[in-house]
C-alpha cells in the first residue's frame, strides 16, 4: 500500500519537534547554568 | 568498596568535575550542531514516511536517554540508600528533572509523529504507555523530595521508589517484542547491525552522544551547585546537614 505521506510537506511538525526539544533542554542547561554561576558568587 | 567512597568524595568530585564540565559542554556542542546539521540537512528521506523521520533524531535519543538518565538513577539511589552516600543521593535528585524532560519530549515527538505516520496521537500500546508510567514515576521521585522536609527520609523513600520503578526498563526495551504495539521493533541496537543505512543511523548516533554530553554536562552543574550551595550555608533545601559536614571535613 503505497503511504499517503508521500508528496506532502511536513516542515512545521519537524521544527515543532526540534524546536521545543531545544527550548526544553536549552532551559534547562541555562537554568542550570545560571544557578551554578550565582553558587560560585556565593548567591542563593 | 573503596572505589565507591573515593568516587564520592566530594573534593575530588569538585577537582575531576572541574575539567570535566568544560570538556563535556564542548563535546554536547559539537556533536548537537554537527548532529543537527547532518541529521536536517543531509540525512536522506525515508522511502514511506518521507521527510518526516528527521523527527527520529529528536524522538530517539530522547527516550534512550529518558531510559539511560533512569538507569544512573537507580544505580546511584543503590548506592546512596545501602552506603549512604551523599553524593550519590544528590545524583539521583539532580538528574530526575532532565530524565523528566526526555520522558516529556519522548513522548511529544512521539505522538507528532505517530499522528503524521499512524494517524494517531496516541494509542495505548505496551511502548507508549510504559513510557508514560516513566513520565509519572519521575514525576513522583520529584515530589517526594519536594514535600518530605526531613532530608534523610526524603532520600531513603525517593531512592526505594527509584529503585522499584528500575523494573519499567526492561518492560520499556522489550514491550514492542512481548506485546503487539504500533512501535516497529528495535532498528540498531540488534544482534544483526542497524537496519537503517549508515547515512540515517550516523547522524542519529551523533544526536544521542550529543544529548548524552548534555546530560553530562547538566549533571555535573548541578552536582556543583548543590555542593557550592552547602559549602556556603545555604539555607536552600538540600541535602544541607550531611553535605555540609562532609564537605567541610573534607576542606573542598
Amino acid at each position: 500500500m503505497e503511504s499517503t505521506l508521500l508528496g506532502q510537506d511536513f516542515t512545521r511538525e519537524i521544527a515543532i519537534c526540534w524546536g521545543v526539544s531545544a527550548l526544553i533542554l536549552g532551559g534547562l542547561m541555562l537554568h542550570a547554568w545560571q544557578a551554578l554561576r550565582e553558587a560560585k558568587q556565593g548567591r542563593d | 568498596m573503596e572505589f565507591i567512597s573515593k568516587l564520592a568524595n566530594p573534593e575530588r568530585f569538585m577537582r575531576v568535575s572541574q575539567w570535566l564540565l568544560p570538556i563535556f559542554a564542548v563535546l554536547a556542542f559539537i556533536c548537537l550542531i554537527g548532529g543537527g546539521i547532518w541529521a536536517l540537512g543531509f540525512s536522506p528521506a525515508d522511502f514511506r514516511q518521507g521527510d518526516t523521520v528527521k523527527i527520529m533524531y529528536v524522538h530517539v535519543p530522547a527516550a534512550w536517554m529518558s531510559m539511560a538518565t533512569y538507569a544512573i538513577m537507580g544505580v546511584a539511589s543503590f548506592v546512596g540508600f545501602v552506603w549512604r552516600h551523599t553524593l550519590a543521593d544528590i545524583a539521583a535528585r539532580q538528574a530526575a528533572p532532565m530524565g523528566f524532560a526526555f520522558t516529556l519530549l519522548a513522548l511529544m515527538t512521539g505522538s507528532v509523529w505517530g499522528q503524521l505516520t499512524w494517524g494517531v496521537w496516541w494509542d495505548w500500546d505496551a511502548r507508549m504507555t510504559s513510557m508514560l508510567v516513566l513520565l509519572f514515576i519521575y514525576a513522583g521521585y520529584m515530589v517526594i523530595w519536594q514535600v518530605i522536609e526531613n532530608e534523610t527520609q526524603a532520600a531513603r523513600l525517593a531512592a526505594i521508589l527509584c529503585m522499584v520503578g528500575v523494573i519499567n526498563l526492561p518492560i520499556i526495551k522489550f514491550s514492542v517484542d512481548f506485546w503487539e504495539s504500533l512501535h516497529q521493533e528495535a532498528s540498531i541496537i540488534r544482534a544483526d547491525g542497524p537496519s537503517m543505512p549508515a547515512s540515517m543511523y550516523l547522524p542519529l548516533l551523533a544526536m544521542a552522544l550529543g544529548y548524552t554530553f548534555l546530560f553530562s554536562t547538566y549533571l555535573l552543574m548541578r552536582m556543583r551547585t548543590v555542593i557550592l550551595m552547602k559549602r556556603r550555608g545555604s539555607k536552600t533545601k538540600g541535602r544541607a546537614p550531611s553535605i555540609a559536614k562532609t564537605v567541610a571535613g573534607e576542606t573542598v
